[in-house]
């Protein structure tokens, strides 16, 4: 019964992630007063992909078709590890968020190659950023985990998300504020969303992320933007799983499932007005400007694990 | 500390250098920089009461010595096996070697991938035991050590970024995309005797990657020899861990692949201009620029932009760009060490007799002054 | 002094020029446009210089081509590209150009087919070279953008030599959509030019067509009726809003801020459905005819024109000022793209680029001609020359273009809309408007209603060298807000 619990939130992480994609958009359309299209888009565009056929550059390798398949593969594989209406994750061992973090970086490596196979400067472009982008985020994303594997004596997320749900909700330390605060930063650039960068431009010129899959079409950009959907699924299910766990069901139920599910919607609701508020109000950054971004972040995660230390003592 | 910082450096100028076997003297001081940094973590657990861990990190800061030790000499024969084939070594030259050299590129790649640091590959294993061992943090009893530790796992994590960075890099000028500037020896073959050492270390990249414990358990007995009252538990179940993540990404990968696709080749897109040049491609050094801008203070570099005629700013017929770096650390501290590797560097390459039992010896005897070093330590 | 370097190669009338545009950046003379005709009745190619000299207003001079033409490029870097065309459309020879690779015909065109000398009926495909600059240096590489972009931007190309972002050279290749424009206006009508006119740049299109009735009007030696002259007035004020509203809305897409974004399309739309129902035309197309106008300005459309505008000018100004008070905005627009104002100078920039880089010039005030004689208004000007100098300049000629529609529509009254023009004479002449991009200049020549010749100096041709100026130095990922801060046609350059 709980495995079968653990695989449901596993899928609906995945099957929900073009569906987050599409109520973002929808909501900043309106906030725009624009009608905006159908949050069931992002459905569409990945079937209309996947049908299409697959262009591959003349010069390019295996490795430009397989990078995006293992790509995906590794972000569904780290979702495996998020608890989100169920306290526990599909996998969950000590150490696991570490995995978590390095597997997301083993899929951009591999995105980076097969944007470097495609044989054009956009993609040596995309990639160079986003390897400024990475090489940046996964410092305060390690330390802002480890501050909360620390203040949990947890090591694995299944452990930690169970200790912070059995603490007191106004009971909230400075340690979670402040790893709250690095993490969500983290999670904008790491996931390409504005101030970072814009997933919906068209110049090939300014963008992170979609400068890197330029060459990249049918089936493999389709898995490309589910993967990139999945993500941002994940950062955010990261962030409420560590930050507001409570109601996660952990007794098998019906009325404690029923309850986490709704709770996780609401929390998953005020996530996405959130974004879509702060995407209305900003500018892209310069691009020089990003690396303040996780000097913040890093700050803030340092800031928490001495807390964290001191909170201990 | 001074392993962390040894490391960061050590990768920002591997990072930074286009010249592919300096490129790799640096990673070696970068991951040299890992190993101290594990063993001191080690020994911060050990003097602050916390033996476990202490093995942990000891544990972990072994298996990444040997883990380095087999890619790195994986990574070096594969450029020897450039330099063989091409003459060159410079990145800004390379590209599109995977078309010319298929057998040696796949190994190389998997050097690339390993000394990068991902899951599924044997870099990834030291580092993440170290990872672990840092979140000791919590069971010492200084403040001190402690916030060390939890420091060193964000040294730990920037520095896994950069090599990731760096080797991408290294990879996609390469072997990927079209060639540059260099000249490919289309007569030359790679001889088996250069490809099966590449093939063996490359095997054993994957093995100990996707099954740590053929390697953790024989070291295990090592550590626990040096520092007793160390428990096994959190040693073993790295390899169950790794197992679980490598069946769920086989899976999902298997599904992704069986997708149906349609594959038609096609020019790679230039925007609608006929076709593209080599020089068209980003190079190493643009690769690496905004990271190396990000991390300006270290590299103090002094670019120079010369356009000609000088009178007449409107209408150039001539320009020519040039940076220079300043290396301040770099002559103080690097030099020497980053000397000795290419030394040692240049000597394999003379070993390369094409002899297929020499080239197990060389390895088999790295392996033995490994374990004897670790040993006598 | 000889600036030309070759022997025998200066002229009088060129020592003339080279005099004129040389000199303090104050005193000198600007070149406003330079081109090839063809004298009928002495069977010579002619070249034309029109310069604007200071306190004496334009100044046109002419010169017999030997063959060959002395460059004036070493002396006045303007003239760069005017020399290129004027070689591509006539075959001619430059003396001393320092960069005289084809400009408008590309790789496909044979190098011996000049259009505006040689039939262009059945010209073989052709495979001609041209050569980029290529920056040498370790690890520079290139980044080959257009001509075929991924949004809907029309088609150029722009090769980056690049480190990493730093853009260390960019080199221009346009004229794709190079459509032969000035030969298909010989033979055409003079009543009909216009039709012609309004199609060389769709969002400036009543400006073209204003321009080239003022210059046949010029060369006619007629007037259009006052009540026409403040229609093409509001026309002109009107299209300047528009343009600039939408420039400012795209700047702000460009740095991925959608709301203003979305509202400047929404005010601009809005003008255009207004311009439908007091005109009969979004953009104002079949209104400016040779002699006038086609339709007047009724009271009750009058009115609601009024309203509208002043309702998008308010709307307009709030959704600006928004917009310029984000932080994230400013560090954006600030310090990004600087053209200095010595090569501004140098290159004879026009326009809002002009006026945002600290050249104070505006065709209404400094040649002012219609219904702009005797008007006074403010010219927004800055010297800063970055982006944000160049959106705050459009932003505050919005609110000018606003006051000038507002004060014109008070003082319609009914009248004659349109003047004959006659017929059956030889004529010559020409007329510069500002539109929205800057100078805008048509020279005609014709008889007995006929053009044999029509050249157009668009403002985008004159500002498009200046552009890389602007960008080199800056990351690669700020060049399309650049681009569109200058926000330069390419179907008015390519013509």
């Amino acid at each position: 019964m709980t495995i079968a619990l653990r695989l449901a939130q596993f899928v609906f992480l995945l099957l929900s992630a073009p569906l987050l994609l599409g109520a973002i958009t929808r909501l900043k359309a309106i906030l725009q007063r624009r009608r905006g299209a159908s949050i069931w888009r992002p459905y569409a565009e990945l079937g209309k992909l996947f049908r299409k056929e697959d262009l591959v550059p003349g010069s390019a390798s295996w490795l430009f078709r397989a990078a995006p398949r293992l790509a995906f593969a590794l972000t569904v594989t780290a979702v495996a590890f998020l608890p989100i209406v169920w306290s526990n994750g599909l996998l969950s061992f000590a150490g696991d968020f570490i995995v978590l973090v390095y597997l997301l970086a083993f899929a951009r490596f591999l995105m980076m190659l097969g944007a470097f196979d495609g044989g054009s400067s956009f993609g040596g472009m995309g990639a160079s950023r986003e390897a400024m982008v990475s090489v940046l985020a996964e410092a305060p994303l390690v330390l802002s985990l480890v501050a909360l594997a620390v203040a949990a004596r947890a090591g694995s997320l299944t452990a930690i998300v169970a200790w912070t749900g059995a603490q007191d909700f106004f009971n909230i330390s400075v340690v979670h504020v402040l790893a709250f605060a690095a993490l969500t930063l983290v999670a904008i650039a790491e996931t390409g969303r504005l101030p970072v960068d814009n997933p919906a431009t068209h110049l090939e010129l300014t963008m992170l992320h979609e400068a890197m899959v330029l060459e990249y079409s049918g089936p493999s950009l389709a898995l490309i933007e589910w993967a990139q959907a999945i993500k941002l699924n994940l950062m955010i299910a990261l962030l409420i799983a560590l930050f507001a766990p409570w109601g996660i069901a952990s007794g098998v139920t019906a009325g404690a499932i029923l309850l986490s599910i709704g709770l996780y919607v609401v929390k998953l609701g005020i996530a996405i007005v959130a974004i879509a508020v702060l995407e209305s109000c900003v500018a892209k950054l310069r691009m020089y400007a990003v690396p303040e971004i996780f000097g913040i972040a890093a700050a803030l995660s340092i800031l928490a694990i001495v807390f964290t230390l001191m909170m201990k003592r | 500390m001074a392993g962390g910082i040894s490391a960061l450096l050590g990768i920002l100028y591997a990072l930074s250098e286009s010249d592919l076997k300096r490129l790799l003297a640096y990673s070696s001081v970068e991951n040299l920089g890992i190993i101290y940094l594990t063993i001191g973590a080690a020994m911060l657990c050990q003097k602050n009461g916390a033996p476990g861990f202490a093995a942990l990190a000891l544990l972990a800061a072994l298996v990444h010595a040997l883990n380095h030790a087999i890619f790195k000499n994986l990574l070096f024969l594969g450029a020897g096996a450039i330099q063989y084939k091409t003459h060159s070594l410079k990145l800004n030259e390379l590209g599109g070697l995977w078309k010319t050299m298929p057998a040696t590129g796949a190994f190389f790649l998997v050097g690339c991938v390993s000394i990068a640091g991902v899951p599924l590959f044997n870099g990834f294993i030291g580092e993440w035991m170290a990872f672990q061992s840092f979140l000791a943090g919590a069971q010492l009893s200084h403040p001190a050590p402690q916030l060390t530790l939890a420091l060193s796992a964000g040294a730990l994590a920037l520095t896994g970024g950069l090599a990731a960075a760096c080797f991408v890099n290294v990879f996609g000028t390469a072997f990927l995309g079209r060639p540059r500037r260099m000249q490919i020896e289309p007569e030359t073959k790679m001889p088996l005797s250069m490809l099966v050492p590449l093939g063996a270390l490359a095997a054993a990249c994957l093995v100990i990657g996707v099954m740590p414990m053929v390697l953790i358990r024989p070291l295990w007995a090592l550590v626990e020899g040096l520092i007793p009252g160390g428990n096994f538990e959190s040693g073993a179940k790295i390899g169950s861990g790794i197992q679980m993540v490598t069946a769920t990404v086989l899976i999902a990968a298997l599904a992704a692949i069986l997708i149906r696709t349609v594959v038609r080749y096609a020019p790679t897109w230039g925007c609608g201009l006929a076709s593209l040049t080599g020089r068209m491609q980003y190079t190493a050094t643009s690769f690496s620029k905004p990271v190396r801008t990000v991390f300006q203070p270290v590299y103090k570099a002094s670019r120079k932009l010369e356009i000609s005629p000088a009178d007449k700013p409107y209408f150039p017929t001539a320009i020519s760009y040039e940076s220079t770096r300043t290396l301040h650390y770099e002559k103080l501290l690097y030099r020497p060490i980053v000397n000795t590797i290419m030394t040692i560097a240049q000597q394999l390459r003379r070993l390369q007799t094409g002899n297929i039992q020499w080239y197990l010896l060389y390895i088999f005897l790295a392996l033995l002054c490994m374990f004897l070093f670790m040993r006598f330590r | 002094m000889d600036p030309m370097p070759g022997e025998n190669a200066t002229t009088p009338t060129v020592v003339e020029v080279a005099r004129l545009l040389q000199g303090p950046p104050e005193n000198r003379a600007r070149l406003v446009s330079l081109f090839g005709s063809i004298d009928s009745s002495l069977k010579r190619t002619m070249v034309h210089y029109i310069l604007d000299v200071p306190g004496a207003g334009y100044r046109v001079l002419e010169d017999m081509m030997n063959g060959s033409v002395p460059s004036i490029t070493p002396v006045s870097p303007a003239a760069a590209w005017y020399e290129r065309e004027l070689k591509d459309q006539y075959g001619v020879e430059l003396f001393g150009h320092p960069d005289p690779r084809s400009l408008l015909l590309h790789e496909n065109w044979p190098g011996n087919c000049h259009p505006m000398v040689d039939s262009t009926q059945a010209v073989p495909w052709a495979d001609e070279h041209y050569e980029f600059l290529q920056v040498e240096g370790d690890g520079v590489c290139e980044v080959a953008v257009g001509p075929v972009h991924a949004g809907i931007i029309e088609p150029g190309h722009f090769r980056f030599s690049v480190v990493g972002d730093n853009v260390l050279f960019l080199e221009l290749r346009h004229f794709y959509t190079h459509k032969g424009t000035e030969r298909l206006f010989q033979g055409t009508p003079v009543s009909s030019g216009q039709m012609l006119a309004e199609s060389v740049s769709g969002d400036n299109c009543f400006a073209h067509a204003v321009a080239y009735c003022q210059a046949i009007e010029e060369a006619h030696a007629v007037t259009a009726p006052p009540l026409a002259q403040l229609v093409r007035l509001i026309g002109l004020e009107l299209e300047r809003m528009v343009a600039h509203i939408a420039d400012v809305g795209a700047l702000s897409g460009d740095i991925a801020f959608m709301l203003p974004a979305a509202y400047c399309s929404r005010i601009k739309e809005d003008l255009l459905q207004t311009s439908v129902r007091v005109i009969g035309s979004r953009f104002w197309r079949g209104i400016a005819v040779p002699g006038g106008v086609t339709r007047d300005i009724s009271p009750s459309a009058a009115e609601m024109l009024r309203e509208a505008v002043m309702q998008a000018s308010g709307e307009f100004a709030k959704m600006a000022a928004i917009m310029l008070d984000r932080p994230s905005v400013q560090s954006r627009f600030e310090a990004a793209g600087v053209l200095h104002h010595s090569v501004a100078g140098d290159l004879a920039v026009v326009g809002p680029v002009a006026r945002a880089s600290g050249i104070d010039a505006d065709i209404r005030r400094d040649h002012p001609y219609g219904a702009y004689r005797g008007l006074n208004f403010e010219i927004p000007s800055l010297h800063y020359g970055d982006v944000l100098a160049r959106t705050r300049v459009r932003i505050d000629e919005v609110a000018c273009s606003a006051q000038l529609i507002l004060d014109a529509l008070t003082q319609l009254q009914a009248g004659p809309i349109r003047t004959e023009v006659p017929q059956d004479v030889a004529f010559e002449g020409f007329s510069a408007i500002e539109s929205p991009r800057g100078e805008l200049l048509y020279w005609v020549k014709g008889e007995a209603g006929m053009l044999t010749r029509c050249h157009i100096k668009s403002p985008s041709f004159q500002n498009w060298p200046a552009l890389p100026h602007a960008v080199v130095g800056n990351v690669i990922a700020d060049f399309p807000l650049i681009n569109k801060s200058f926000n330069l046609s390419y179907s008015g350059c390519d013509r």
